[in-house]
């Protein structure tokens, strides 16, 4: 589904990624894990489509096409999500106007028709009791004044209402209490399906326990400097990230 | 005289046997006095500061003709399209309509009113009851002080416009539509609106400003407005003209009785040249305005927006909320003043101006001034100028959604909480149609 290989970007003339190379198949959950700083965050936003990261060598293709000259709304459209780390608030649009004109928007590029609103209502809130959201909050502008809880939930109910084939969730985890944490590893395992593909960025090890990886990648000063399985995050809780992040330097 | 200025003098003796009022004394003074006034002052230049950004060096110099009440306004096609585009009469319940082309009102407006209230022609009252004007013309504001040039210019050459009186505890719902079709040369009408609302009196009045986008043209508009005590307007004024058309817009209101509340809400789209005043006059305890407004310009318009709120007397309120999105060439103007009389204590005042601007060439000046002289009051004040959030904008995008449709919900959210503060739901639809 998805194949790395040999990235670099950099962002004002600062390389961040230096030579990642990555392969995700179907129906694969992998973890990038690594200290700050190491990259992580970049190469979920790279995927995306974020304009301000440079690609400077390297390809990306996606589902055998390169991803690299697509708009963030064009690889939208081809089934990829980026999870936000730091969600946007947008004060004036309501929750539930996003989520069907996004809804809507990858309707259209399939030749489908736009979605009736009362069907489309219904299946939002549906998704909404898997994550436990608030159904008040679908009327309420997009992320404003959610707590960072309710943020990172209404992120991971976008996710489940696009249904995209590529899911990158960066630090979706970061800043959540172990109730809300256990609430989003429920939402992403609803996901999970033969043909579709999960990348988790994190810091910490917790969110493994609920959300099992086929694959862990430790980044540093990035590099991948080490992949293994689910094992591999239970050792880095346990000795840090020094002694990987050694190799990258 | 300034060469430029003779042309007005021309127009008025050319036109001052036909002008509406005449034959009376006091009014045929009233026009004289007003054109001798602007003869001497003539257009301000921009080292007036009241003026400073806002050249009137194109109107000065084109040659504009009065336009001319002779044969009944023609309804053509594109004149009906114009006018159905406008209308609300569909949409808002008990609402009276009327009409006006080119400075005269269509012979048979929908008057199946409830006769709650008169409206009149200013030209027909001008013209057989000019006693009955005493009371509502130049009785706002004192021009002596508040001397715009086209207000005065209006005093001479007003033509037509409205006579609104709502009695003690009734009410109404009108909306006017003034609408320019010009002839062969670039003509000006000049519209006075008077309204008077009596004691415990509540009225909703729109004003329509609209043209076609091909058509050059000046509009002088006047509103004065008396609110007696415990009277409650909400006003609004769509400036939708051609984007070739001058407008001049002022809006006077008097609150010199207690208890009375006056909402406005501006919406300024149309335009090449235009300027917006709206000053308040709030001289009794315990009065409230609102002033909200929303400009959204392109291309190379000039849209001028200048307020002022005079509290004059205890535990009035204020609240002003001016939001506009600028694009392409375009330069806009923001001018609000609040000002605290030293008798005016417990006044609360709050004011802002928040500005978007799409592109690197567009531009705003924005001055919000506050002049406090009382010792107990809350006046807050502020402004801002910034462009789209490219975060948001990236966010949206990530979502599906087109570049150009992501900015466009972007630039309509910013404009979300002015056009919710109207009390209409089909007018803010409306709103948000035009934009």
């Amino acid at each position: 589904m998805l194949q790395i290989e040999n990235l670099h970007t950099s962002v004002e003339n600062k390389e961040i990624l230096k030579g990642i190379s990555l392969s995700v198949n179907k129906g694969e959950v992998h973890a990038i894990m690594g200290p700050n700083g190491s990259g992580k965050s970049t190469l979920a936003n790279v995927l995306a489509g974020r304009e301000i990261y440079q690609v400077t060598q390297g390809s990306i293709l996606y589902q055998g096409e390169s991803l690299l000259d697509l708009a963030p709304e064009e690889r939208a459209r081809k089934g990829i999500f980026l999870a936000f780390q730091y969600p946007v608030e947008i004060p004036g649009v309501s929750n539930i106007y996003l989520l069907k004109a996004a809804f809507n928007a990858l309707r259209k590029t399939r030749g489908l028709p736009e979605v009736d609103a009362m069907e489309f209502l219904n299946l939002v809130k549906a998704k909404m009791e898997l994550v436990q959201m608030d159904p008040d909050l679908l009327y309420r502008s997009v992320n404003e004044g959610f707590s960072g809880g309710e943020k990172k939930r209404n992120e991971i109910l976008q996710m489940l209402v696009l249904e995209p084939a590529l899911a990158i969730l960066d630090e979706t985890d970061s800043g959540l209490d172990i109730d809300a944490l256990k609430i989003v590893a429920h939402g992403v395992n609803a996901l999970k399906s033969p043909d579709k593909a999960i990348i988790l960025v994190t810091h910490y090890q917790r969110l493994l326990d609920y959300i099992v990886p086929d694959y862990v990648h430790v980044l540093a000063h990035g590099r991948i400097v080490k992949s293994g399985n689910a094992q591999l995050a239970h050792e880095l809780e346990k000795h840090g990230y020094s002694d990987v992040s050694k190799v990258g330097e | 005289m300034i060469i430029s200025l003779q042309q007005y003098q021309t127009i008025y003796h050319n036109f001052c046997a036909k002008l509406p009022g005449n034959q009376t004394t006091w009014i045929k003074e009233l026009r004289e006095q007003a054109l001798a006034d602007f003869l001497q002052t003539g257009f301000p230049t921009t080292r007036n500061e009241e003026w400073r950004y806002t050249s009137l060096r194109q109107v000065e110099q084109a040659n504009i003709q009065l336009t001319e009440n002779t044969s009944p306004p023609l309804l053509t096609e594109r004149n009906n399209a114009l006018l159905q585009k406008a209308s609300c009469q569909n949409q808002l319940e008990h609402l009276l309509e009327w009409v006006c082309i080119n400075g005269q009102w269509l012979s048979s407006p929908t008057t199946n009113h409830s006769s709650t209230y008169s409206i009149q022609p200013l030209a027909e009252l001008l013209n057989h009851q000019p006693e009955c004007l005493v009371p509502l013309l130049n009785q706002t504001f004192d021009l002596a002080k508040h001397s715009n040039p086209f207000t005065i210019l209006n005093n001479a050459l007003m033509q037509n416009g409205v006579v609104i009186q709502v009695p003690e505890n009734q009410t109404a719902m009108i909306h006017l539509i003034f609408l320019t079709t010009p002839t062969a040369t670039l003509q000006a009408s000049h519209l006075r609106n008077l309204i008077m609302l009596g004691k415990n009196a509540k009225a909703t009045i729109i004003e329509s400003y609209v043209g076609d986008d091909t058509d050059n043209y000046l509009t002088n508009t006047v509103t004065e407005i008396q609110l007696k005590e415990n009277a409650t307007l909400t006003h609004y004024k769509f400036q939708n003209e051609s984007k070739k058309a001058f407008h001049f817009g002022t809006v006077y209101v008097k609150q010199a009785e207690p208890n009375s509340q006056f909402a406005s809400h501006v919406i300024s789209l149309g335009g090449l040249l235009s300027r917006s005043d709206t000053h308040a006059l709030l001289d009794a305890p315990m009065t409230h305005c609102l002033l909200n407004g929303l400009y959204n310009l392109s291309g190379n318009q000039h849209m001028d927006h200048h307020t002022s709120i005079h509290h004059l007397k205890p535990q009035g309120t204020s609240q002003e909320f001016y939001k506009g999105i600028l694009d392409g060439n375009a330069h806009g103007v923001f001018n609000g003043k609040v000002l605290v009389y030293q008798d005016a204590q417990k006044t609360n005042s709050q004011q802002s101006n928040q500005n978007l601007l799409l592109s690197e060439t567009a531009e705003i000046d924005t001055k919000p001034q506050l002049e406090i002289l009382a010792d107990d009051v809350r006046c807050v004040h502020g402004a801002t100028v910034g462009q789209l959030d490219e975060e948001s904008l990236f966010y949206l995008r990530s979502r599906g959604l087109e570049k150009l449709a992501a900015r466009r919900i972007l630039t309509e959210a910013f404009l979300y909480d002015v056009i919710n503060r109207m009390p209409h739901p089909a007018l803010r639809e409306q709103v948000k149609q035009c934009l």
